[in-house]
């Protein structure tokens, strides 16, 4: 059983990139209004919108795709391996 | 409020030690066993070990080196501890709780206070056994009733205590940290 060093430890990287940018284009609304309609801060959507997030609360997610009108997996998207591991 | 309180024990210490420096007699609390003699009308005398103030008159600079040694040593201990302790409270009124260092100073806070305990009381014993043994002090060992003073160093249990608690903060902590970092970039 492999166990975590500390808080030293470099947080594991992952592939999920988030398409709110392009939601939000979309349906021509801002990151302010998206705040204000789902009761998420929008330091918050900013760091999912940007791919800074590391995880997000199903409470998050359920508010965004309401006022979004969309599911999980428009907004989430896994990157393939090899995609990620090509150097753009 | 702790930075205050540590430089206060410090400026405490280093004052008890500076009176020792300082004083026309050393008053020093010792600690001996008295062993058991039979008195004159054959009745026996209970001896065990006993606690007495001793004032040595006209101390050398050693005798007034080695008592003043322990103070010293507790007041370079709380300096290190208030450092410390300075520290930390700075990461906490930035808001940052679970400093991920914090759990390391806590650690060594409690490495400090051990250590500093164990070097003040083998100081205070090496003290007791080189400035304050009978002989050193010129007087004719009452070898019939004190036995001579041993180099057993007295555990202080206080300090190792207040380590163990602090260890066992750290450990809290550091567990605190973990969920602190996996908590960075949640939404």
């Amino acid at each position: 059983m492999s166990r975590r060093s500390g808080a030293e430890e470099p947080t594991a990287p992952h592939r999920v990139v988030s398409h709110l940018d392009v939601l939000l284009e979309e349906r021509g609304m801002t990151l302010a209004q998206l705040a204000q309609e789902a009761g998420v801060t929008v330091a918050n959507l900013s760091v999912l919108k940007n791919n800074r997030a590391r995880a997000i609360r199903f409470s998050t997610l359920t508010a965004v795709c309401d006022v979004l009108g969309c599911q999980p997996g428009d907004l989430l998207r896994v990157v393939p391996r090899e995609a990620a591991a090509r150097p753009d | 409020m702790v930075v205050t309180l540590t430089t206060l024990a410090a400026v405490g210490f280093l004052a008890a030690g500076v009176a020792s420096i300082a004083a026309d007699n050393l008053v020093v609390a010792v600690s001996w066993t008295a062993a058991q003699v039979p008195a004159a009308d054959g009745a026996l005398l209970v001896g065990g070990p006993t606690t007495s103030t001793l004032t040595v008159a006209a101390p050398t600079g050693v005798q007034r080196l080695l008592v003043f040694a322990p103070a010293a040593v507790l007041c370079a201990t709380a300096v290190v501890c208030g450092v410390l302790l300075r520290r930390i409270v700075r990461s906490v009124d930035a808001g940052d709780t679970f400093h991920r260092d914090t759990p390391r100073r806590v650690a060594t806070l409690g490495v400090v206070v051990l250590a500093g305990g164990l070097v003040a009381a083998a100081v205070t014993t090496a003290g007791r056994l080189t400035a304050l043994s009978p002989a050193a002090l010129g007087m004719a060992t009452p070898a019939s009733a004190v036995a001579a003073p041993n180099g057993v160093v007295d555990v202080p249990l206080t300090a190792l205590a207040v380590a163990a608690t602090l260890w066992v903060i750290a450990a809290v902590l550091r567990r605190g940290s973990r969920m602190h970092a996996d908590l960075e970039g949640l939404v």
